[in-house]
């Protein structure tokens, strides 16, 4: 051990300092505006809770749905959750292990959204069900009545994926933020001092500690991996294994997962573009990191696109009139506009990032990520409407799904409710991670061999930033 | 005591640990109080049990339902003293087990929440607007105003100055309604139904010298011609015909009936029908005339013995109207008219096995009653009198009064002649139109008795409201024809503080008779206001007259010593017993030979054509709901909510018209447009139906209800309000049909709910067909099940599966409403049903094969598809519950366990045939109707899930009643509710594991098909093919 460190290379203690102190102190004093836009996040999740709470005492019959369309904005919403929690993992975890550098000024972000996002999703099975406070017999607990789930459904395994994922990425998050906590407890004197003395789990920037940190780091990474391509798969069998013509597809799972990385880079853009500006963080969140979420906005859209091609072109070459009949009426029926829309949002529109400058133009970049947004959320909402409201017996088939304002509510709760954490996390913990950014700094800095990291010098970093104070 | 908290009271000496236990015991105690804004309830359990009443087992009791004149026997289900569910009796010989939608929804009668609860008395709140209200009165000083009005009247000889309206009475309380109106001194009376069949009576007295209507046997006829009778829906006797039709439609030796259908819109029955012609309206009779005409001039002429001069003096009659004529005028071709006659009198099928049928309402124009000559000669021509059309020594439709004596009475009222009014259960202010002036009329009369179970436009127009029992709280006899002797026994105590309206008649009879002596000796000696006893021992006595007859028509067999009084009166127990037991009495009674009139004349079919009135675009035609008659059903929630069976429409009223007429008029789907006639105006939405002639509009009676209770009140509109007052010239009926009207586009829209916006079924196969030729070269071909990667379900001892015949299966909703009876299926509004969120385990799918126009019949091939749970073996359903809420048992059932779902539904979003439910809110059973529930099957809660279980509490309690005669269950034991009902008998329940049982027979069956068996769901209901021609 005392080997390591010889031809390692110092880099300047005061750009470090540099580093702590401009990434620290975004977590000083809220302005008005902080306070405004946490203001306006928490009346929105009120109103979405109020919304829930006439639906809980009245029964579900105050949202819009009309039979046969069982499902509807819920578990829209659910799924464009789920799908937006997947850029966090992709960029910290599989970049990580990608040697991705270029990830690590967003990779914080990503991994909060992750996090955050998962949370919102998790509450819509919740609200969706018909009796919410028995959610939690959707979980093999032991009991006295020897009742079990049954885990052939779907829904189930929806129950073990976002649990493992909402662990392994709080955990992750968690994990990356130790040190980084570690240099807030040390220059925090306020009210929040003791909590990042708890949540430091006593750092001590010892090589001991950083050996098993980055040891521990990439093996999270690894864990997390999987469950980048696993949670959104298990998210397409809630409709794949279904035998409902438009969700009975066994191109579901690449497809969602694709879908899901597509939008979660996009709210990522969404987030970091006002985010590096109002916390003036455009030194670290750089216009490149943002062309890089760009083009691998171009690629997942691709593979959408490619999706959706091949979505119509089996539902017509099957020759099954019951998948041609749905697919048509997805895009001539009632639900038309959406479907049009959904198309142009995620297929045509992302493709402008072809172009250097608009993928390198703020403007652009946040237009167009708003767009991809609006998109994929449109095709859960296609993919879920239009395909029960026209199934096997038109006996059945119903009009345009109309939602009453209770599914708006909490549609906007969800929003403000996912807003609402993210904004409280960017000022309580730091929203890029210092850690890495040392690293790279030393790699901009044009040192070109492999880093390898020293206990002293990342122990000075800490140690160099107990001076000041947020 | 002593041992309670409370025993020496808390003032002496609480110590530390009493006080803690006090409050310890208290506090929950008082939490729970007030949490609860219930008052306690006194459980008491009963000291001395009644007799019939054994707590958890239903007593059935035989009654007749009340719902319409046709007097279906009932079987009456009762728990804990309160009826529950009516099926038919299955002895009775008019409905043979079955009922109606109707007859089923008797029960939202009784337990209608709007009910009078006692009765009520007008007083005037404000003299000066004339503003009055209603307030409560004792029965006594309610009888004693009806009491003194009366005796003031017949003591001064002006009893004529009374009038009595009741409904169409038979038996005891017919009697002593007439001899009420005797005894007060000669009042009027009228039996007052809205569909009086003046045209057919007339007709058939001009024909046949006979004032009646014969009794129509559809089984025996191999070609039926419907001229717009819809005898699946409200025409006469219609359970009877649904039994009588279905046996007709049956496969015999490789054929079966023909049904034509002639009516300018295609109604439930003429969608059944093989050929559906949409001739102009009105013009029916031309038809009649000229097929008559065909079969005497090709002669072809079916009657034996008939005589040359008879012949002729028919031929003269319809000389004129040939084939060739009246094509023009029908619109209808002279080929199709010749065939259908040759068809009608093929001497290869014999004389009388066809049947012409004329309708009541839909032909009832200005020129109904030729019509009905017409279609009557048609009949005379083919042999069909006394074989499938049968006259009977006496039938109760004589004695109903036309639309004509309904407005003459209406005239005396306007002209002062009435001073006291008693309507019972009838609503003119609904049924005749508004320019007949009754309302006006009644402003006339002095005093205007209502006595009704229910509120209505009627009752609110009345000086005294007397709430009367309904029939399930009532005791009567009911007699629709010769021989029929239908005994009604209350199946509960009155719900309210009502009275049989006899027992009215009894006591105010009493009263006046009291005050007016009369020295007329027979009244003295003869009527029942002379004797002791209510309504019930008149019913006896009656009966005791019945046994004497029944004694005396035996005379030889009864023992010499039968005139011992003593053991007179107990045979007549036995026999008033047994009749109780079965329902009433029934005697085959053989036709009245039936001759032609010798007084048929020419003149009779003088105006055959109907007189169009050009100057207004439309002509209207009115029909007759099948869910509400003539409006009496409107108040029953089941009936609104169950859809229409055609349109697929609730909570409406609606005005149909093809799409050519609606663009012709500028409306569209949805829009609200003005109707105008001579007469009146009403706004209707307007309802695209594609089957219905052009320039033609139809609306359904029974819906604009102003004043009929929260479920009827202020929906849709009442056509009769566009009808002309006036009579039909020869008949005296009412005009139903033929009104012009003028269409005028509001900009205003309201949606009428529909459940089924399609009836394409896109080539999908589900409801299929067979051809008779097919069928009988046997070139069937079933789809075998599929391969399965899942082992299979073990069934063990039973297999329960059901077969549907979609040949036999009319569409008539009956079994809808059973299982809304049954199962505590909840009624959600027409506001939910513009979301569909109907709760209805059980639907008729109507599916529409429409083919190019072949010759004249519009080459429409109606499907009705009962869907229901179809217990899947391999159920999608199953696998998807994450809480093991819905599972396969070993008998084959698809079972819901509903304290288990927790509401995901994906079970419904992968259930192809989409028949599972779900509970958007809380069922609502407004007070009293929640006393109708089935205490056997669990009301659900918001937020589950729920769906057909083939009745699996009938199951139970048929498997349960194999054990307790230690035997296994046999086939026909158990029934779930739908199949019990059925009129047309197309659904059949078993044991699939018995292979004797007919519903495996029926699995086996050529025909047989599953809906969607390429999806392998392998389900139990096994449907068998409709047979096209």
């Amino acid at each position: 051990m005392n080997s390591v460190g010889t031809s390692v290379h110092t880099a300047p203690s005061n750009a470090f300092s540099r580093i702590d102190s401009d990434i620290l102190r975004t977590m000083g004093r809220p302005g008005y505006a902080y306070c405004a836009a946490v203001a306006i996040a928490a009346l929105g999740l009120g109103f979405g809770a109020y919304a829930f709470s006439v639906q809980w005492r009245f029964g579900i019959g105050v949202a819009g749905y009309e039979h046969p369309v069982l499902w509807a904005i819920y578990i829209t919403n659910f799924v464009f959750w789920v799908g937006i929690a997947h850029s966090g993992t992709l960029i910290s975890a599989v970049l990580f292990l990608f040697r991705a550098k270029w990830r690590t000024a967003v990779a914080r972000a990503s991994e909060a959204t992750t996090v955050f996002a998962v949370l919102t999703a998790s509450l819509f099975p919740i609200i969706h069900i018909g009796r919410p406070w028995f959610f939690y017999w959707l979980f093999p607990y032991p009991n006295e009545r020897q009742l079990w789930v049954n885990f052939r459904s779907p829904l189930i395994w929806d129950v073990f994926a976002l649990s493992t994922y909402l662990t392994v990425s709080i955990m992750f998050l968690f994990l990356g933020l130790i040190p980084d906590i570690a240099a807030a407890r040390d220059r925090c004197a306020d009210w929040r001092k003791p909590i990042y003395r708890a949540l430091a789990l006593g750092w001590d920037g010892s090589h001991r500690r950083w050996w098993h940190y980055s040891s521990l780091y990439a093996f999270f990474a690894a864990l997390a991996t999987p469950l980048v391509v696993s949670v959104h798969s298990i998210v397409s069998w809630d409709f794949a294994v279904s035998i409902l013509p438009g969700w009975h597809s066994t191109i579901f799972a690449p497809y969602f997962v694709a879908g899901a990385i597509f939008s979660g880079l996009a709210m990522v853009i969404t987030l970091l573009i006002p985010l590096r500006k109002f916390l003036q963080l455009e030194d670290y969140i750089t216009i490149d990191h943002l062309e890089n979420l760009a083009k691998l906005i171009i690629v997942t859209s691709l593979i959408v696109g490619y999706s959706y091609i091949t979505e119509f072109f089996i539902a017509w070459y099957s020759g099954n009139p019951f998948e041609q009949q749905t697919f048509y009426n997805r895009l001539f029926g009632d639900y038309w506009l959406f479907t049009w829309s959904m198309l142009i949002c995620n297929t045509i529109i992302p493709l402008l990032f072809f172009s250097k400058y608009l993928r390198t133009n703020l403007v652009a970049l946040f237009t167009i990520s708003i767009f991809v947004n609006i998109g994929m959320w449109l095709e859960r909402f296609v993919i879920i409407t239009t395909s029960l409201s026209h199934d096997f017996d038109p006996a059945n088939w119903s009009g345009l799904y109309q939602p009453t304002w209770v599914e708006v509510a909490i549609t906007i709760g969800s929003f403000s409710m996912f807003f609402l954490l993210f904004l409280l996390f960017i000022k309580n913990f730091p929203v890029v991670s210092i850690t890495e950014m040392k690293e790279a700094l030393v790699t901009s800095n044009g040192e070109h061999q492999e880093l390898r990291i020293t206990s002293e010098s990342l122990h000075s970093s800490a140690a160099s930033s107990t001076g000041d104070s947020i | 005591m002593s041992k309670l908290p409370f025993s020496n009271g808390l003032t002496e000496t609480v110590g530390r640990r009493t006080f803690l236990r006090v409050i310890g015991s208290a506090a929950p105690a008082a939490a729970i109080s007030a949490c609860s804004p219930l008052p306690p309830e006194k459980i008491i359990s009963y000291v001395i049990p009644p007799e019939d009443i054994v707590p958890g087992v239903a007593t059935w009791y035989a009654s007749v339902c009340g719902e319409c004149p046709n007097g279906c026997g009932t079987l009456v289900k009762t728990r804990e003293g309160r009826a529950i569910k009516i099926e038919g009796n299955p002895s009775h010989p008019i409905n043979r087990g079955s009922l109606c939608i109707r007859g089923q929804a008797a029960l939202q009668g009784l337990y209608g929440p709007d009910r009078f609860k006692n009765p009520l008395s007008r007083r005037t709140t404000n003299g000066n607007t004339r503003q009055s209200g209603f307030e409560s009165v004792s029965w006594e000083d309610a009888e004693q105003t009806i009491v003194d009005r009366v005796t003031s009247l017949s003591s001064s000889g002006q009893g004529d100055r009374i009038a009595v309206v009741t409904p169409l009475l038979t038996g005891t309380l017919d009697t002593l309604v007439d001899e009420w109106t005797v005894a007060v001194g000669g009042a009027r009376r009228l039996q007052y139904e809205t569909f009086a069949y003046e045209a057919m009576r007339k007709a058939n007295h001009l024909v046949f010298d006979r004032e009646s209507l014969p009794i129509y046997d559809f089984s025996q006829a191999d070609v039926i011609v419907s001229f717009g009778a819809d005898f699946l829906e409200t025409w006469l006797s219609t359970v009877s015909h649904a039994r009588d039709y279905a046996d007709a439609k049956r496969i015999r030796n490789g054929r079966n009936a023909r049904h034509v259908h002639l009516e300018s819109r295609l109604s439930l029955t003429a969608s059944n029908a093989d050929e559906w012609i949409d001739l102009k309206p009105g013009t029916e009779g031309l038809v009649a005339a000229a097929m008559v005409n065909t079969i005497i001039t090709e002669g072809r002429v079916q009657v034996n013995g008939i005589s040359q001069a008879e012949l002729e003096q028919i031929h003269s009659l319809v000389a004129e109207q040939t084939a060739e004529l009246v094509a023009t005028e029908t619109g209808v071709s002279a080929e199709y008219i010749v065939s259908l006659s040759r068809a009608f009198s093929d001497p290869a099928i014999g004389p009388g096995r066809t049947l012409a049928a004329g309708g009541g309402v839909s032909v009832n124009g200005t020129n109904a009653t030729e019509t009905q000559v017409a279609i009557a000669l048609l009949n005379f021509v083919a042999g069909n009198i006394g074989a499938t059309i049968k006259f009977m020594p006496e039938t109760m439709w004589n004695s109903i009064a036309t639309y004509r004596d309904v407005l003459e009475l209406t005239n005396a009222m306007r002209e002062g002649k009435i001073d006291v009014l008693i309507l019972h259960d009838v609503n003119p202010m609904f049924t005749l139109p508004s320019n007949a002036g009754f309302a006006e009329a009644l402003d006339m009369v002095s005093l205007v008795v209502a006595t009704s179970s229910h509120p209505d436009e009627t009752t609110a127009r009345a000086d005294l409201v007397l709430p009367t029992h309904t029939p399930l709280e009532s005791w009567g006899d009911h007699k629709p024809a010769s021989g029929l002797h239908g005994l009604m026994q209350p199946a509960m105590r009155p719900l309210h503080d009502t009275r049989h309206f006899g027992d009215v008649l009894l006591n105010t009879g009493r009263a006046i008779i009291a005050t007016t002596e009369t020295d007329d000796p027979d009244l003295q000696e003869n009527t029942p206001f002379h004797r002791a006893g209510d309504f019930f021992d008149r019913l006896r006595d009656e009966w005791r007259t019945r046994y004497q007859v029944e004694i005396s028509d035996s005379t030889n067999t009864a023992s010499p010593n039968s005139d011992n009084t003593g053991q007179s009166e107990l045979d007549f127990e036995a026999f008033w017993t047994k009749s109780l037991r079965e329902g009433g009495v029934w005697e085959t009674i053989e036709p009245d030979s039936t001759t032609l009139s010798e007084t048929l004349k020419a003149p009779v079919l003088q105006s055959l054509a109907p007189s169009v009135d050009t100057s207004r675009t439309l002509t209207l035609v009115t029909y007759p709901s099948l869910h509400f008659f003539d409006g009496r059903g409107a108040n029953r929630p089941w009936l609104q909510e169950i859809p229409d069976p055609l349109l697929k429409t609730t909570w409406s009223s609606w005005v149909e018209m093809t799409p050519d007429t609606a663009a012709n008029v500028g409306a569209e789907e949805g829009q609200l447009v003005t109707l105008t006639s001579d007469h009146g105006n009403i706004d209707a939405t307007v309802l695209i139906n594609p089957h219905l002639r052009d320039g033609v509009a139809a609306i359904p009676i029974g819906q604009g209800h102003t004043h009929f209770g929260r479920y009827a009140s202020g929906r849709g509109v009442n056509p009769i309000q566009l009808l002309n007052a006036e009579p039909e010239s020869a008949s005296g009926g009412m005009c139903w049909t033929g009104t012009r009207i003028d269409v005028t586009p509001l900009e205003l829209r309201r949606p009428v709910p529909r459940l089924q916006r399609t009836f394409d079924q896109q080539e999908r196969e589900l409801a299929q067909a067979i051809s008779v030729e097919t069928l009988a070269a046997g070139d069937v071909h079933h789809e075998e099940p599929h391969l399965s990667l899942n082992p299979e379900h073990e069934h063990p001892n039973h297999r329960w599966g059901m077969a549907i015949d979609l040949n036999a299966c009319n569409g008539c909703n009956a079994c809808v409403a059973a299982c809304y009876a049954e199962n505590n299926i909840p009624v959600t509004g027409a506001e939910q049903m513009l979301r569909g969120r109907t709760m209805s385990w059980l639907r008729i799918e109507r599916f529409v094969e429409s083919s190019s126009r072949e010759s004249d019949a519009r080459g429409v091939d109606t499907r009705f598809l009962p869907m229901l749970c179809q217990h899947c073996d391999h159920a999608p359903c199953e696998t998807v519950c994450p809480t093991f809420a819905t599972y396969h048992t070993d008998e084959g059932l698809n079972a819901q366990v509903y304290n288990r779902c927790v509401g995901t539904r994906y079970c419904a979003n992968n259930c192809p045939y989409k028949v599972r439910r779900f509970n958007w809110f809380d069922p609502s059973f407004p007070e009293p109707l929640n006393l109708q529930l089935n205490p056997d099957v669990t009301a659900r809660s918001a937020g589950t899930m729920e769906k057909c279980t083939f009745c699996v509490q009938r199951i139970h309690a048929g498997k349960d009643q194999a054990r307790d005669e230690d035997r296994n269950t046999k086939d026909g034991d158990i029934t779930p509710a739908c199949a019990q009902t059925c009129p047309a008998q197309a659904i059949v329940f078993g044991d699939l594991n018995d292979p004797t049982s007919r519903v495996s027979q029926l699995t086996d069956d050529d025909r047989r098909y599953r809906v969607l068996s390429e999806l392998n769901t392998r389900p139990a209901v096994t449907y068998l093919k409709k047979v096209v021609k």
